[in-house]
């Protein structure tokens, strides 16, 4: 009898699993294609293909630790963007422990002999991305406010496109597109590079018409008084980026969603698979500590929330689904289920295919914006990289949560090399 | 290319940070001091353009040397600093004073200058400024012990910049370390720092204030760089070139007439920005032709009356005419098996995937039961009439659709709902009928999508539904991913697609999944390992399908049958589509029409078993496939005449020419009854056949023997032992368990003139297992007395049912050798296994 009730209680519990499984692989892949959802959506991305005579002043933050390899060319590629430097100030934001990479960016502000190129170097705690742009919000004067990473290649007429955006529409914040471009150095590159091409081509934009917006972390152009009004970024959180999103969010400020294949900041992948955890690490546990710090709580609609909600545990409820494919399959063998039900146990796995089958056609699109070659052989790799990917992902959410429990909120920082300007893993 | 400045529009052209800045250039610096605390950004106002006339570097630029020693600038040795910072770069110095009296003019202007600003532009930003992220940990609680700044800002500059020389290295050494920054600064212009502060802050924390007041900061350079703003724990610094323009961020005036470098491909890119790769988003779509203006509401009478009248053509002698089929019997049974757990009630043979006859069961659950409606099949019937009713609306918006044209719509769907042919195989319980639904619903949200991907979502799901139901409808899907290609927009296409192809496949997949999951996709017959018991499987009943010969149907055979029934529409389906995939080629959705009719018509000439009903799904087709065509050519019509009425005139013309010869043609189905022939026979088992008989029948009785309740058990028990003549024939459970292959266990044959046909084809051997079971019921029927028989006018011919008796051999012959069941539910009859029936449940 009472054996019975809890097989029917575990029963219900498989199944409520299962359905939402279902359900959040459909929503992600319902926030994957969100852009080619109708075919009105396709000028959410659009760029201005006329600009406007510059007329705001852009202030560039340029956080580095350790990215002596690319900074000093990041900083000339910032440096050369079509626009009067003397709208641009640009601010290479070091901590003073990290000789080599202001040794670059001193060598750089040498030879370009700019006063708007300035090199910004602190000596307090924490260290910190955000702490560091922080600072570099107090002494900077251009209208807009923007962040590149040290290894990023924005495009030259980036800043004009924002001008023109900025000027033609009334927004408070442009979130311009970024793109992992090494889409085949190493084999878990290609779900990288997709992952970034998903959601800043459209997850974004799903997010946006939500009104509940976790930024990117770099490429995000935002007015320097409306920074100044929220206080900047949070020092504490381990992705500002996000947490900024949502009281940008929060503030009810318009958010503009720019993708434009042609006018992507161009980006790396983590080289290395440790990397690439220590990264997703990083990011879950800035989620955690989003999740916590409950910010998301004061959003206005109950959407709104339960879309931050959802974003934020994603990562950890993945994890949790990955762990629970072994379970299923051990349970769908052990235990003899009706047809019905275990016809609903590969409900999820329908899913899982569909995404693979996405993301090659992700694949296809990336490489035709970008001119790159097809080749089947890459598909091959990403079809075989599919599930090892999910576990990557996992781990990195697990670690998240483990040194979320532990305590631990120093910044693992990701190592940049240039894969995405033709260097080599070494 | 002269370019003019003006200052930015929000605040004077200030150095950095001096947004921040307030009251300083107010003359309010005290109070400033006290609202803000000592960390907190620093505050400056007068700056406005950066003069450099400071000699080169003394030092050869050198990143390297760089330490959080010098960022302090305790180290920088002081002479060094005057001789490279006798003059300062005018802008750098916020609140400078003056080294020389000369330069305290200058600043002294500058300050006058502004304050004669207006006082809002500079503050705007101020007080939004939260002090948390602002202010280092332990600045408030030194606070107290700071002192306010006695003096304007000016004066609390030159007493910093005075007691710069001193300086002392623990202090550097703890500031580079502590995480306490704020220790090491409790001067009161603190709160003052600005671009050029000396380095010497530390210091002037450590002696104190008021000493040397009258001297002017000295600007920070070294190595060519310029510290443009200092704190306690951070600085800024650029690159200090004499004579350099020193007022960043300037905006261009509005008189730019050329943008030097700003612009340098402007022109270039206006003129190439028409070929830039803009999303193509150009949806296929028709517009309603506009000539006639007809309101919705009368566009909306209008089709509910044609479907009344749909509803009346298809309902009007449904329950007598035509002749309860063989499969009608089947799908019923299933229907009804599926409301008590199982696929069908003998072995489900993947013969067809199971979702036809669940919807139906789905229907029974709605209605109350198999006999609602009278018989079982009636019951059936009644559910039809929505299909077939469904499928007129969807074949008119379809149409519509495609075309714009009501008229044509309106013709599409008179000719494809009274077409005798629809009119006779649309009343009858068939897979297709449900099927084709599904797939015009599909069709009609791939037409209707505008290109929007639920749709077409929809669209893929729904056809999934169609070959679900009935698997031949897989046949469409090409022509179907051709349609789902073009009705999405070129931006799109690609993921549409995907999504399309992989929704149908999935939806289909679930079927061999089916099979999969119950252990039935492999044919026993190849003996795998793990196979241990004799089943039917799902590719053995496809390999058998393949193989099927054309004895049960030929395509000739239907042909002569279509021929008779409806010779035009047989016309038009065969030629029509030609006109449409030659004027495909200017338009594609006649080449998507065209493909979809041709790939069904493609299916039943391949030569395979073709039943006369299998053109179900060619009419609807057809139908679009004709008013498109006519539409065309009419409004090439139009193009001559100029006036758009006359294509409409012609349309409706044609429809009122269809619909009454489509009446006439149809004519003896609107009066015959051949259904009466088989409803006398199953009364005439309820009034004469003992309960416990082993009845061998056609299936279209199979539930109203079964089931208490049916037209053939009345009020008494049920039939334990009715059992459908394909079972017996093929099923071992029953010929081997039950029958124990002696035909003299069978005690009554009900058959008609198709059932007699089939016995003649049952294999005498070379079946299933042994040969000697093949011929059970040929060896009844050797030993059989006819007993009753039931005639009716059946289109031209005579519908004849015969009940025979088997006289046994020997006296009481025992069928039950199982358990019967009280209840009479199928499920629970054991067929000599129960283990059997067991499986045959829901379960995998």
């Amino acid at each position: 009898m009472i054996l019975t009730f809890v097989g029917y209680f575990l029963e219900i519990i498989y199944i409520l699993i299962i359905l939402l499984m279902v359900f959040q692989a459909v929503f992600n892949i319902r926030q994957r294609l969100y852009i080619w959802e109708t075919p009105e959506n396709a000028h959410l991305n659009r760029a201005p293909s006329v600009y406007r005579d510059p007329c705001l002043s852009f202030t560039i933050l340029l956080p580095a630790k350790n990215e002596e390899d690319v900074y000093r060319e990041t900083m000339q590629k910032v440096y050369d963007l079509n626009y009067p430097s003397e709208l641009m100030q640009i601010i290479a934001i070091c901590r003073e422990d990290d000789p080599g990479t202001i040794a670059e960016a001193q060598a750089k502000i040498d030879e370009l002999g700019d006063p708007n190129v300035q090199l910004l170097i602190y000596n307090d705690y924490p260290v910190s991305k955000p702490h560091g742009l922080n600072l570099g919000l107090q002494v900077s004067r251009g209208d807009i406010i923007t962040i590149f990473d040290a290894e990023d290649e924005p495009h030259p007429d980036i800043l004009n496109i924002i001008n023109t955006t900025m000027l033609n529409e009334d927004v408070d914040a442009v979130q311009s597109g970024v793109q992992l471009m090494n889409h085949n150095t190493r084999w878990f590159c290609f779900l990288n590079v997709l992952e970034y091409f998903f959601w800043f081509k459209s997850s974004l934009h799903f997010f946006s018409k939500i009104g509940m917006t976790p930024l990117g972390g770099n490429t995000v152009f935002v007015r320097r008084e409306l920074m100044e009004q929220l206080g900047g970024w949070d020092e504490a959180c381990l992705t500002e980026d996000a947490d900024l999103g949502i009281r940008l969010s929060l503030s009810h400020a318009r958010i503009r969603i720019l993708y434009e294949d042609e006018f992507v900041t161009r980006e790396e992948t983590p080289h290395t698979i440790k990397q690439f955890i220590k990264q997703r690490t990083r990011w879950n546990q800035g989620f955690i500590q989003i999740l916590f710090k409950g910010e998301w709580l004061k959003l206005e609609k109950l959407s709104q929330r339960l879309l931050a909600f959802y974003v934020l545990v994603l990562p950890e409820v993945q994890s949790l689904f990955a762990i629970l494919v072994p379970v299923a399959i051990i349970m769908f063998f052990l235990v003899k289920f009706p047809l019905w039900l275990a016809l609903l146990t590969f409900a999820p796995l329908y899913c899982f295919i569909l995404d693979i089958f996405l993301d090659v056609a992700g694949l296809h699109e990336f490489l035709k914006a970008h001119n790159q070659k097809w080749s089947w052989h890459e598909v091959f790799i990403l079809l075989l990289a599919f599930f090892p990917y999910q576990w990557l992902l996992s781990i990195g959410a697990l670690r998240a949560v483990y040194r979320a429990v532990k305590g631990s909120t120093n910044w693992e920082k990701t190592a940049h090399i240039g894969q995405h300007r033709g260097n080599v893993v070494a | 290319m002269t370019v003019t400045y003006r200052p930015t529009e929000d605040q004077d052209p200030q150095e950095p940070g001096s947004q921040h800045n307030a009251g300083a250039g107010t003359g309010a610096g005290p109070d400033d001091g006290k609202d803000q605390p000592p960390g907190s950004t620093p505050r400056l106002s007068e700056p406005i353009r950066r003069k450099v006339v400071v000699k080169p570097p003394v030092t050869p630029p050198s990143g390297t040397s760089f330490s959080g020693q010098e960022s302090h600038g305790q180290n920088s040795p002081a002479s060094n600093q005057k001789q490279a910072l006798e003059q300062l770069p005018i802008g750098a110095l916020p609140n400078p004073a003056p080294l020389s009296s000369n330069r305290a003019q200058t600043i002294e202007q500058l300050r006058a200058a502004a304050l004669s600003a207006p006082p809002g532009l500079s503050g705007v930003s101020r007080p939004a400024v939260p002090e948390s992220n602002w202010q280092p940990g332990g600045e408030q609680t030194r606070r107290p012990n700071t002192p306010a700044p006695p003096a304007p800002a000016v004066s609390n500059w030159q007493q910093r910049v005075e007691q710069a020389p001193a300086t002392s290295p623990a202090g550097s050494a703890s500031a580079t370390k502590t995480r306490e920054p704020g220790m090491l600064r409790t001067a009161p212009g603190a709160g003052y720092m600005a671009y050029t502060a000396a380095p010497v802050e530390t210091s002037q924390q450590g002696q104190g204030q008021g000493q040397g007041q009258g001297q002017r900061p000295k600007p920070e350079v070294e190595n060519g760089n310029i510290i443009l703003y200092r704190t306690h724990n951070f600085f800024l610094r650029t690159s200090f070139r004499p004579g350099q323009r020193q007022n960043p961020l300037r905006k261009p005036t509005g008189q730019t007439s050329v943008m030097p470098r700003v612009m340098p491909n402007q022109g270039k890119r206006i003129a190439s920005s028409e070929t830039r790769l803009m999303p193509s988003v150009t949806v296929n779509t028709t517009r309603q032709t506009r000539a006639i203006p007809i309101p919705a509401w009368a566009e909306a009478i209008m089709v509910v009356i044609s479907l009344m009248g749909v509803l009346v053509a298809h309902a009007y002698n449904m329950f007598n005419f035509p002749r309860f089929e063989l499969d009608e019997g089947t799908y019923m049974a299933n229907a009804w098996a599926i409301t008590q757990g199982m696929l069908s009630p003998y072995s489900y043979g993947y013969g067809h995937p199971p979702l036809g006859w669940i919807q139906i069961a789905g229907w029974l659950q709605l209605t109350g039961g198999p006999f609602t409606f009278g018989n079982a099949i009636n019951s059936g019937r009644v559910f039809m009439l929505f299909y077939a009713v469904g499928s007129a609306l969807l074949v008119y918006l379809i149409v519509r659709r495609m075309t714009g044209s009501r008229s044509a719509a309106l013709l599409a769907l008179a000719i494809f709902s009274f077409s005798p042919l629809s009119i006779t195989y649309q009343r009858q319980v068939f897979l297709d009928n449900i099927a084709t639904f599904w797939m015009l619903l599909s069709l009609f949200l791939l037409v209707a999508s505008n290109s929007r991907l639920k749709y077409i979502v929809g669209a893929a799901l729904a056809f999934g539904i169609a070959v679900l139901s009935k698997e031949v409808f897989l046949v469409c899907l090409p022509a179907f991913i051709y349609a789902a290609w073009l009705f999405s927009t070129k931006f799109q296409r690609k993921f549409s697609m995907v999504v399309f192809v992989y929704a149908v496949i999935a939806a289909v997949s679930t079927f061999i999944l089916l099979a999969l999951l119950k252990g039935e996709l492999f044919p026993y017959s190849w003996r795998l390992p793990w196979d241990t018991r004799a089943h039917l499987s799902l590719i053995g009943t496809f390999i058998g399908q393949a193989a099927r010969s054309q004895s049960n149907g030929s395509f000739a055979e239907s042909w002569a049958i279509w021929i008779d029934n409806d010779p035009f529409i047989i016309i038009i389906s065969l030629t029509v589509p030609a006109f449409n995939l030659v004027y495909g080629w200017w338009n594609r959705k006649h080449l998507m029409a065209a493909l979809l009719l041709l790939s069904y018509w493609g299916l039943l000439a391949r030569g395979g078993q073709t039943l006369s009903f299998y053109i179900i799904p060619i009419i609807p087709l057809t139908a679009i496939n004709v008013a498109l065509a006519v539409n065309t050519i009419l409004t090439w019509l139009v193009k001559v005449v100029r006036f758009d009425v006359v294509r409409a005139v012609l349309l409706v013309v044609a429809v009122a020419a269809v619909v009454p010869f489509d009446i006439k043609q149809t004519g003896f189905r609107f009066y015959q009854h051949p259904t009466s022939a088989q409803e006398q026979a199953i009364t005439w088992i309820r009034q004469n056949v003992p309960r416990d008989a082993f009845i061998v029948t056609n299936s279209y009785p199979y539930l109203d023997l079964r089931l208490p309740g049916g037209q053939g058990v009345g009020d008494g028990a049920p039939f334990l032992h009715a059992e459908v003549y394909w079972s017996v024939a093929y099923d071992p459970v029953l010929y081997k368990n039950t029958l124990q292959n002696n035909w003299d266990r069978i005690d009554y044959i009900v058959a008609d003139s198709e059932m007699l046909t089939d016995f003649k084809t049952f294999p005498s051997k070379g079946c299933a297992e042994d040969s000697s079971n093949c011929n059970i019921i040929n060896q009844a029927m050797q030993h059989v007395v006819l007993r009753a028989q039931f005639s009716a006018d059946d289109h031209n011919s005579k519908i004849i049912t015969y009940i025979y008796q088997v006289i046994h051999k020997n006296a009481q012959p025992t069928v039950m050798n199982g358990q019967p069941s009280g209840t009479g539910a199928i499920a629970q009859i054991s067929r000599g296994d129960p283990l059997t029936a067991n499986e045959r449940r829901w379960s995998a």
